[in-house]
């Protein structure tokens, strides 16, 4: 029986065309929400707040997309819908204007913030991208990137809502939003306080593209199974469960769970009003790269027991406090700079206010002893108080979105790449220098006049996908040995001293060996056991009696080679002077009159010339990129570069393609060699950081002035190399000097003239000494003058 | 205000020193104080000022307190009155080497110099009339702001002291540059400026 929800709830059972008015309608409502005017935190807080300091207990009827009251005891009971679920408390369109869903449609968007990064290896990509107008990153939309790409790449870190919730015109062609459903609101991602809460889960239902189950999943109110990513593209959550594909395309189902429900359906929903910082960090951790977890720092204001919601706040508006110095000026909300640094710490007096609001949070004034005040003015708190201690180097880290963190299970989601740095300080546009976090784009570009615009890594991987997955090749390869040969052990490729392996990713991972490989030939063999052993025993193709073992792997060898997926033609093994084929699942063999092979050679039989299954190129780019965490050669790159310029077209003769990484722009040259050169489009993309905050100790200038102002300054002579998915010496290298506006020989100067100040003070001392024996002595002469004790005296 | 006050004071003080030498001047002949001035009515006797009361080597310590002086109101009232910017960078790093040379310099003139500024010199019933009177005040006043400010920069590169001290102490700093400034006008008014021979 087909247990649709249509079939599931007959006593809620209306004609389809409602369903379909409905479904019409939902996706109406986010446009009517970004056209809405924002309106202030601090007015929505009076209208909403009756005062109690309390959490309301939330047990409440859910409901589905379509407004309808979930029955979690029906056979296919629909994921429940927060826009209609909450909606009787909080109004979703207020909600839909806060930070973290607002990206696609608020003009507000103030201080740059960490873009999105497109990572893809294989094509070497590094693409920063934002909805917002931050100056480094590009827009989605302007590279044709539409919001269901956009949700697929980065939706295991939104929180649905705005992007991920399109309305019909923003639905593109390709798009699967009436499969997948939207992404609405992930109210619970946040203010869950049951800790089953998981974000992997999230993630997980993301990837599948059950973005409707995603919440309840996430929740862990609820089991989801199934995959909308295999369903057709025709399948509408009406169609319901097919019964006929119980193995791979099997349609979403949610099974609530009994317990968070009473018998009138109501659920109990443990909300948090303040979430906790586990959730917030579950898209905003940053880790030192070299760190293990037992050695992490937390931030100060953590350690001494704050929330990251304690200066974080918001009201039912959801636009968050974040913090920075200019927030209150940008937003015209004057209490939003109680909760910046100075706000707490210093005690500023803020516009129409008395200054009581200050001292926040139990925040202690800062002493800044020996501070000249030119710091306060051009330095933002964080430079000092922020972030890793500046050393010889900016120290790599990794962050939640970038490197895609916090997703747990046996597949690895975490990325190396992109490399981000921090800290690295920058003049920001109002001329104080503040800490930001840095990473160097890299992707594929198109030039036309001045103007670069990134190619999609599809249209890259399209041009030259064997030049690309080098590594996959090879992996490929060995699969096949490995599925087609009836051995224990992995077979590998040895090739001067390194054996290539499979591994789970279906890349190879490199080992040395101690295996010496005759005239440069790579040689097929199997590890077993730390024994290699060659995977075509040596013998002599012609000797008068048959080596029937080795004949016999030669066999089971191309028998394999005959499967394998990408074989561009039938396979052969040339050997010494032999040349050994299958013919009609007999094993061939022929005198082989080309250049003898040392090593058993596989080859693809294509046309006179035999093909090496593994050529010098891939044995080239194997030795380079196998163990590194970059991911192209040059060789690859000029390549790519070829095809590109030859496939472009008649159209597109003024176009020219080049390819950004480590902060340099590579292009064809003259003779078809590869160029680079500075450009503006390399340069890094950097946004602000505030967090970890150290303790006072750990301060900047807590050891003196010589902890920035010194010859050999982290501070201002620290050099950021650039970094990329390029393999190559061609980096792009800046002083930490150069990012601030600063001269470094000044630097440098000024620096060593703090090793002179020690005899400054004593000049003064001596001079204060000598100048001040003087001043008591006339005020001693004025005293006695006035006082009538000269005449005495006399 | 800093800037009102710095600017107006100086100026007025100049106008004040002016006046008081037009008032003073026995030999004006009832003219306006402009046609005074047209005839310029004294000069710059610096050099036999110098021969007389710093001989020898020691003159180097007053070309090195004039000097240093100079460049140090320079940079900080350029910075202050009109700069749009705070003092930093090359400008402050050489107002601080400068700094050092002017306290050098205030020692040792103080150690040559006080004797010849005795307070009981000053003439207290018409200390503004008197020259002599005029330059004990300035060179007493100069000593105490220079004091002020030598203290105050220490007091600044101290790393003990609590920054709202340090902005105490740049305050200090501020007014006392003003007052040294005021102090060695009127020094220069009372000292090195002589009447016009011919004039009179």
């Amino acid at each position: 029986m087909n247990s649709s929800p249509m079939s599931s709830k007959p006593e809620t059972m209306k004609p389809r065309h409602f369903f379909l008015l409905g479904i019409v309608l939902s996706l109406l409502a986010p446009p009517v929400i970004g056209q809405s005017q924002e309106v202030s935190e601090e007015a929505e807080v009076k209208s909403v707040w009756d005062g109690s300091r309390t959490t309301p207990v939330h047990i409440i009827p859910l409901k589905d997309e379509f407004d309808e009251p979930v029955i979690p005891t029906t056979s296919y009971p629909l994921p429940f819908s927060t826009r209609y679920s909450c909606a009787p408390c909080h109004d979703y369109a207020v909600v839909s204007q806060g930070f973290h869903f607002n990206a696609g449609h608020s003009q507000k968007n103030g201080r740059p913030g960490e873009p999105w990064i497109w990572v893809e290896e294989n094509t070497g990509t590094l693409l920063p991208l934002s909805y917002r107008n931050y100056p480094e990153a590009f827009h989605p939309d302007k590279l044709g990137i539409s919001a269901w790409d956009f949700t697929l790449q980065f939706g295991r870190h939104l929180n649905g809502g705005g992007i991920t919730e399109p309305s019909l015109e923003k639905m593109t062609p390709e798009s699967r939003w009436f499969v997948s459903g939207k992404l609405e609101i992930n109210c619970m991602g946040c203010h869950n306080a049951d800790r089953i809460q998981s974000h992997s889960e999230w993630a997980k239902q993301v990837m599948r593209e059950n973005f409707r189950w995603a919440a309840v999943a996430a929740a862990g109110m609820g089991e989801v199974t199934g995959m909308a990513s295999r369903l057709p593209p025709t399948w509408d959550i009406y169609d319901g469960p097919n019964p006929d594909d119980s193995e791979y395309a099997v349609v979403p189902e949610v099974k609530y769970k009994a317990k968070y429900f009473d018998s009138r359906h109501r659920a109990f929903l443990d909300i948090a009003g303040d979430p906790r910082d586990d959730l917030c960090l579950a898209c905003h951790s940053v880790t030192p790269a070299d760190t293990t977890r037992p050695r992490m720092q937390s931030d100060v204001h953590s350690d001494a027991g704050l929330q990251c919601v304690d200066c974080h706040r918001n009201g039912p508006g959801h636009r968050i406090i974040r913090g920075y110095e200019n927030e209150a000026k940008e937003t015209g909300e004057p209490y939003r700079s109680e909760f910046t640094c100075r706000g707490c710490h210093l005690g500023k007096k803020f516009p129409g206010k008395r200054g009581w609001d200050n001292g926040r949070l139990g925040a202690p004034y800062p002493a800044h002893k020996g501070i000249p005040q030119v710091h306060f003015e051009k330095l933002a708190c964080t430079v000092c108080h922020a972030g890793p201690i500046p050393a010889g180097e900016a120290a790599r880290v990794r962050t939640s979105r970038a490197n895609r963190l916090g997703i747990y299970g046996i597949a690895q989601w975490s990325t190396q790449m992109p490399a981000v740095y921090e800290p690295v300080y920058v003049r920001n546009h109002e001329g104080q220098i503040e800490p930001r976090r840095l990473m160097w784009p890299a992707y594929w570009v198109r030039m036309e006049d001045s103007e670069v615009t990134p190619v999609k890594p599809a249209d890259i991987t399209a041009a030259g996908e064997s030049i690309l997955n080098v590594e996959e090749q090879a992996a490929a390869l060995l699969i096949t040995l490995s599925t087609g040969l009836e051995t224990e052990g992995m077979p590998g490729l040895i090739h001067r001293g390194r054996m290539f392996t499979p591994n789970i990713d279906n890349k190879v991972d490199a080992e040395y060996v101690d295996w010496e490989t005759p005239e440069d030939t790579p040689v097929f063999a199997v590890k077993h056991k730390n024994e290699i052993i060659p995977l075509i025993p040596e013998f002599n193709p012609f000797a008068e009696e048959p080596d029937m073992e080795a004949e016999a792997r030669i066999q089971e060898v191309l028998t394999a080679l005959q499967s394998h997926e990408t074989a561009p033609a039938a396979p052969g093994i040339i050997y010494k002077n032999a040349l050994f084929r299958l013919d009609q699942g007999w094993l061939d063999k022929e005198e082989w009159s080309g250049p003898a092979a040392p090593a058993p050679k596989l080859v693809w039989l294509t046309g006179d010339l035999p093909t090496p299954a593994v050529s010098d190129f891939h044995l080239r780019t194997l030795h380079d990129l196998t163990g590194n965490e970059q991911t192209l050669t040059e060789e690859q790159v000029t390549m790519i570069l070829q095809i590109l310029e030859e496939t472009k077209g008649k159209g597109n003769q003024n176009s020219h393609f080049g390819y950004i990484s480590g902060g340099r722009l590579f292009m064809l040259g003259e003779g078809g060699f590869l160029q680079n050169k500075r450009h503006s489009r390399a340069e890094p993309v950097t946004w602000p950081m505030a967090h970890q905050v150290r303790p006072v100790r750990q301060s900047l200038g807590i050891h003196g002035c010589k902890d920035c102002h010194s010859a050999a300054s982290g501070f201002f002579f620290t050099e950021i190399k650039g970094s990329g998915p390029l393999l190559s010496q061609n980096q792009a290298k800046k002083s930490a000097a150069s990012f601030m506006d600063l001269d470094g020989y000044f630097q440098r100067l000024f620096g060593l003239s703090f090793t002179v100040r020690g005899v400054l003070k004593i000049v003064l001392i001596a001079a204060l000494f000598m100048t001040g024996v003087f001043l008591v002595w006339i005020i001693g002469r004025l005293l006695k003058k006035h006082a009538g004790l000269a005449d005495k005296g006399r | 205000m800093y800037s009102v006050i710095a600017i107006a004071g100086l100026a007025l003080l100049t106008a004040a020193l002016v006046y008081l030498r037009y008032a003073q001047d026995e030999n004006r002949n009832d003219i306006t104080l402009m046609q005074w001035l047209r005839k310029k009515p004294f000069r710059f006797q610096i050099s036999p000022w110098i021969k007389k009361n710093y001989p020898g080597k020691v003159k180097w310590i007053f070309y090195l307190l004039a000097g240093s002086f100079i460049f140090m109101a320079a940079t900080g009232f350029l910075f202050s009155l009109f700069g749009f910017i705070r003092l930093q960078g090359i400008p402050l790093a050489m107002h601080a080497a400068a700094g050092g040379l002017f306290a050098a310099a205030v020692g040792a003139g103080a150690f040559f110099r006080t004797r010849y500024y005795n307070p009981d010199e000053i003439d207290e019933k018409a200390w503004l009339s008197s020259r002599k009177s005029r330059r004990a005040i300035a060179y007493w006043i100069f000593l105490l702001a220079a004091f002020l400010l030598m203290a105050t920069a220490l007091i600044m590169m101290m790393p003990f002291v609590h920054f709202s001290f340090i902005r105490t102490a740049f305050f200090i700093h501020r007014w006392s540059a003003l007052a040294a400034a005021g102090a060695a006008l009127i020094w220069t008014e009372a000292a090195l400026l002589s009447e016009e021979k011919s004039h009179a």
